[in-house]
């Protein structure tokens, strides 16, 4: 039981840091500043990811829960995929120090709200059958839905929050639809269960488990806001405050990719199930490159920079589904390992820190009450405040793919692993993913062009958030995002190392034949401390 | 007999001369970012002692560069880099990369200086781009591990972004986002071409960039094809090769000096160069397939680049045009493949960024006194500037080929390789529009004399027309000392070309011996049972260039 409550530490410490941030909202005045809330909450996620760490190096491959029912699973996939939601939620709840004050919305809850929803995302990631991912989603997405209506103020907040809310509740609707159809279908609750049901194939009505997974699917298209399920990005990216829009996008996108990466490979993979009526992954070709264009397309036409990375953020949807489709057809499974690790992990991690740095910049200039972060808000910003402008540089070079950035080995290492594994067989799919790369070369590059050459006197006269937490959290991305750049090695040894925990937890078999299964366990080396994620660095 | 085609098999030498190249300037670039933004001179010292202590380096490259090995990179160093994926840190020069270090390490300082008086806003961000540029530079034409190089590649697209798009004229918005949009499009193709030949590598042992494990993949005659259509088009943007070249007047005419600078003289030979280090050795098949459009592309931008430069009614536009003419000879004497076709192409790239180098900072001296660059807008001015007057008629004359500068030993040469194939003329459908070809580039040497040598003659003579040029103050002594070395450059090529072709022959050679007589038997079906006589000698040799497996039968 202790030992239970020692495996579950870095849920507890961020659970404990939002209960202390709510009663504090609750009984402290109104009017008195809450910025050192933030600090408070921030301490509480830097060590709740060396708690992260701390595992990592001790974990055998899975930990057992038997007090919990092994409702969670606490493997490295998990951890790993923690560690980032942990990273990117330090790095955005330090921009709302003094963000929030500006926009008169200078709140405790919003700290408790962002704790939570760490909780729930992080629940999501290691949750082992359905029951805990449906909680870890809800709480997840209900403190979201908060998030998103915190300026209360403001008509365009309120309007983002009900969307969301709205269309949300119809997607987790969905979702629950779907696991009672594979309940019903599989008997089972557990993932591995479902597997296993599923793998062996005796007397399951396998017309209802392909519906439920169809209604999982959407629920999922609909999280990570992959196109035709992206309606409400682009308004709730735009109305939501700045700071609550990079919590979305460095985590929500973090946790509905990492859970049902886990949910759909463990549940799912098996290749006979695949093979059947409805190939999920021709369903995941499809909304990958719908995704994609749409995303690419509709960014161009954007002047507002927090709805055209609305946009950016359903192209990177479809990037980051290319390495998902990947993992199962891989003739065996230790390639399917190395597709899911580097590319899908080290993607998402890439993408987090250019977002958090982003919406950074996008808050820090957005003072005096601010919600339009159009053109004119950062032109000449390169004059004005160079650090700024060159923390926002970075981020769209690598958003962009630019080499020396994290961006481009996520995307080298995407394309790579897909040749790889499939042979020639998806090379269309990375060729229309080049293409979409060149079309977003166009707004991003844009955005430099704004804050370096556009002349200063077409800006108005709106102040720039000065504030020293903003500025370490910008630098903190900045740096990291050159530093996995430049020197990927460890990160791409530890999100390898998280990918292969996740299929060896998976149903032996399910992942190509059994025997090439058994020699990548053999081959998977022992955990070192040498292969923590290099993130770690940073966030201390 | 293990003859590898180009750089390969780099073993460390334990220098890491090549290294400091690169790092110095970066180094210094973010030196400088904690230097206050006011303090201009501060800025601009820094910045030219760095450029000036990395061209000291590099003069170690040049006098103890042994000319006679030929398949070993020189100064050459390993180190391990992304071990996950196989990348390494791999560097070395040969022959071919050369003199072109040696130009980029040349012009920076001459840049930098020259810039002195031009750049006046934001001198810190200036400063800091041209070091990160150079350092980008140095390591494109270093890097023996492909994508260490494509790195470097796309590392040169974000300063050169700036340059333009910052220090640019009126349109320089729209002149710095095609730059980008039409080098962006080339370059991401080329990257599907380098992860597709990076996975190939995988069936011979751990996948892995470096070039001589890349060239040993087994391609087929499609595959190379693709391939060799996906590197030629990033290379052949940047040149530019026509009809890819509409990005480059707009360029040259909107960015300042620097940028004008840089880009003839170092950033287009990028092109050049990757297609030379690059695209044909590891496609000869392919490189044989393309080179008769290639060849006509090139003869097209001659004439044409000639042509439309005579049009120009500003100067540096003209200049521009000329570049694309020029590029062009250089293009003509890689598609011809043989010693001379191949040494006067690299000889050429030297000259061309040294003429029109020094041309775009004669037009920029000029422009900072009069701020236009309308021809009509002078006419006589050798009389108030005539020091002036006589160092841009000697570029003039070097950029148009008079005997004795460098001009003419890189057009003779790409010539006379040209003409080699040719005749005789009836020997079959290559000759013969090889001919045609090389004659109506001949043409092209005398439209330079005639656009060049007008614009002289409407500019420097006749009678002053204009009022304000009568008071025109001549060179100062800092542009002396910028343009100074350049005029003593163009007279050392001119009458020794020797001295620079000599260091080229022993690298050229593999490519010669190797890949010629493949792609020889793709332009000329007659010569088929030479073909196989290669594929043989192959067949034994793992490092020797491919010979497709589809085409064997």
């Amino acid at each position: 039981m202790v030992d239970d409550l020692v495996l579950l530490s870095p849920l507890l410490i961020v659970l404990t840091m939002g209960l202390v941030a709510l009663l504090v909202a609750v009984f402290t005045p109104r009017d008195t500043p809450k910025g050192w809330l933030a600090y408070v909450v921030t301490a509480g996620f830097i060590v709740a990811f060396g708690a992260c760490v701390w595992l990592w190096s001790k974990a055998p491959l899975q930990f057992e829960l038997d007090s919990l029912r092994n409702a969670l699973t606490m493997d490295h996939f998990g951890l790993a995929l923690s560690g980032i939601i942990l990273l990117g939620a330090a790095l955005v709840t330090l921009t709302a120090v003094h963000y929030l004050p500006s926009q008169k919305s200078d709140h405790g809850e919003f700290y408790a709200l962002i704790a939570f929803s760490v909780l729930g995302m992080m629940a999501l990631v290691l949750a082992a059958d359905m029951m805990t991912f449906f909680v870890g989603l809800e709480l997840m997405s209900i403190s979201v839905y908060v998030l998103a209506g915190f300026k209360r103020q403001s008509r365009f907040s309120v309007e983002a929050s009900m969307k969301y809310f709205i269309l949300g509740s119809f997607a987790s609707a969905l979702l629950l639809l779907g696991i009672s159809f594979t309940y019903g279908a599989t008997g089972a609750i557990t993932f591995s269960g479902i597997g296993h049901a599923l793998h062996e194939m005796s007397d399951v009505p396998m017309d209802i488990a392909q519906f439920g997974m169809v209604l999982l699917l959407v629920a999922f298209f609909f999280k990570i806001a992959a196109a035709p399920f992206h309606m409400w990005t682009p308004d709730v990216y735009e109305g939501a405050p700045a700071t609550a829009t990079g919590f979305m996008a460095v985590g929500v996108k973090i946790a509905a990719f990492g859970g049902f990466a886990r949910l759909v490979l463990t549940c799912f993979g098996d290749e006979q199930f695949r093979n059947g009526a409805v190939p999920w992954e021709v369903i995941v070709a499809a909304i990958s490159v719908v995704s994609m264009f749409a995303g690419n397309l509709m960014a161009l036409a954007q002047k507002n920079l927090k709805r055209m990375l609305a946009y950016s953020a359903i192209a990177h949807t479809g990037y980051i589904m290319v390495a998902l489709l990947v993992t199962p057809i891989a003739p065996d499974s230790n390639l399917a390992i190395n597709a899911l690790g580097g590319g899908l992990i080290f993607y998402l991690l890439a993408y987090t820190l250019a977002s958090a740095a982003a919406f950074g910049v996008a808050a820090a200039v957005s003072g005096n009450d601010v919600e339009d972060v159009s053109d004119v808000s950062y032109a000449g910003l390169a004059k004005r405040s160079p650090g700024l402008a060159l923390a926002l540089a970075i981020a769209m070079l690598s958003l962009l793919g630019i080499p020396l950035t994290a961006g481009f080995m996520g995307k080298l290492t995407i394309f790579q692993e897909v040749l790889d594994t499939t042979g020639n067989q998806w090379l269309w799919l990375i060729i229309i993913a080049i293409v979409n790369s060149i079309i977003s070369a166009f707004y991003y590059l844009r955005v430099i062009l704004v804050a370096y050459m556009r002349d200063e006197a077409e800006a108005k006269p709106i102040q720039i958030i000065k504030s020293r937490p903003l500025a370490v959290s910008l630098t903190a991305a900045t740096l990291l995002t050159l530093a996995v750049g430049v020197l990927p090695g460890k990160a791409l040894n530890a999100s390898t190392r998280a990918g292969h925990s996740l299929a060896e937890t998976t149903v032996p078999g399910i992942l190509g034949p059994v025997e090439k299964h058994a020699a990548a366990d053999a081959e998977a080396p022992a955990p070192r401390v040498a292969e923590r994620p290099t993130t770690e660095a940073g966030a201390h | 007999m293990d003859m590898a085609t180009t750089l390969a098999n780099p073993e460390s030498s334990g220098s890491i001369l090549l290294a400091a190249l690169i790092v110095l300037p970066t180094l210094g670039a973010i030196l400088l970012a904690f230097v206050p933004k006011e303090q201009k001179a501060a800025h601009r010292g820094i910045g030219a002692t760095i450029a000036f202590l990395v061209f000291g380096l590099s003069i170690p490259l040049v006098t103890g560069f042994d000319a006679t090995q030929a398949f070993q990179p020189q100064w050459a160093m390993d180190l391990g880099w992304v071990d996950a994926i196989g990348a390494r840190f791999t560097l070395g020069i040969d022959g071919i990369s050369l003199w072109i270090v040696v130009l980029t390490t040349f012009l920076t300082p001459i840049i930098l200086i020259g810039a002195q008086k031009a750049i006046e806003h934001r001198v810190r961000e200036f400063v800091i781009s041209m070091l990160v540029l150079e350092s980008a530079m140095i390591g494109t034409l270093v890097a023996t591990d492909l994508l260490l190089f494509y790195l470097f590649w796309e590392m040169m697209l974000i300063p050169m972004y700036l340059l333009i798009g910052i220090w640019g004229g009126k349109n320089r918005l729209y002149a710095t986002v095609k730059f980008v949009v039409y080098t962006v499009v080339g370059s991401l193709l080329m990257l599907v071409g380098i992860i597709y030949l990076y996975v190939k590598t995988g069936d011979t042992g751990p996948a892995s960039f470096a070039f001589d494990r890349v060239l040993a993949v087994p391609l087929s005659h499609t595959e190379q094809l693709w391939l060799f259509a996906a590197f030629a088009l990033a290379f052949c943007i940047k040149v530019p090769l026509f009809p890819f070249h509409t990005w480059l007047p707009d360029a040259h005419t909107e960015a300042p000096t620097a940028g004008s600078v840089v880009l003839a003289g170092i950033l287009l030979k990028m092109g050049t160069y990757g297609l030379l280090r690059f695209a044909v050795p590891l496609f000869p098949e392919a490189m044989g397939e393309f080179s008769p459009l290639i060849l006509i592309l090139s003869v097209v931008g001659i004439a044409y680049g000639a042509l439309v430069a005579y049009a120009q009614r500003d100067v540096k536009k003209l200049v521009a045009y000329s570049s694309v003419s020029h590029l062009g000879f250089v293009m003509l004497g890689i598609v011809a493949m043989n010693y001379q076709g191949l040494e006067g192409a690299i000889l050429q790239m030297v000259n061309h960024g040294i003429s029109t180098g020094a041309l775009f900072l004669l037009v920029g001296i000029v422009y900072e006194r009069r701020h236009t660059r309308e021809i009509t807008d002078y006419g006589g001015i050798a009389a108030s500037m005539p020091v002036f007057a006589t160092v841009f008629l000697i570029v003039t004359l070097s950029s148009i080929g008079l005997p004795g500068t460098n001009g003419f030993a890189g057009e003779f040469l790409i010539l006379s390789g040209a003409f080699k194939d040719a005749l005789p003329v009836t020997s079959g459908s290559w000759p013969l529009l090889s001919t045609i070809m090389a004659t109506v580039a001949v043409t092209g040497v005398v439209l330079g004399a005639i656009y060049m040598l007008s614009m002289v003659r409407r500019v420097f003579f006749g009678p002053i027309t204009h009022e304000v040029n009568k008071n025109l103050k001549d060179m100062s002594l800092r542009e002396h000392l910028v343009l100074q070395p350049l005029i003593i450059l163009i007279f050392v090529i001119g009458l020794f070309p020797t001295l620079f072709t000599s260091q080229m022959t022993a690298s050229v050679k593999p490519l010669i011996d190797n890949v010629r007589p493949v792609v020889m038997s793709v332009r000329d079906p007659e010569r088929l049972e030479k073909r196989f006589e290669a594929n043989n000698h192959g067949a034994s040799d793992p490092t020797a260039p491919r010979v497709a497996t589809s085409t064997q039968e």
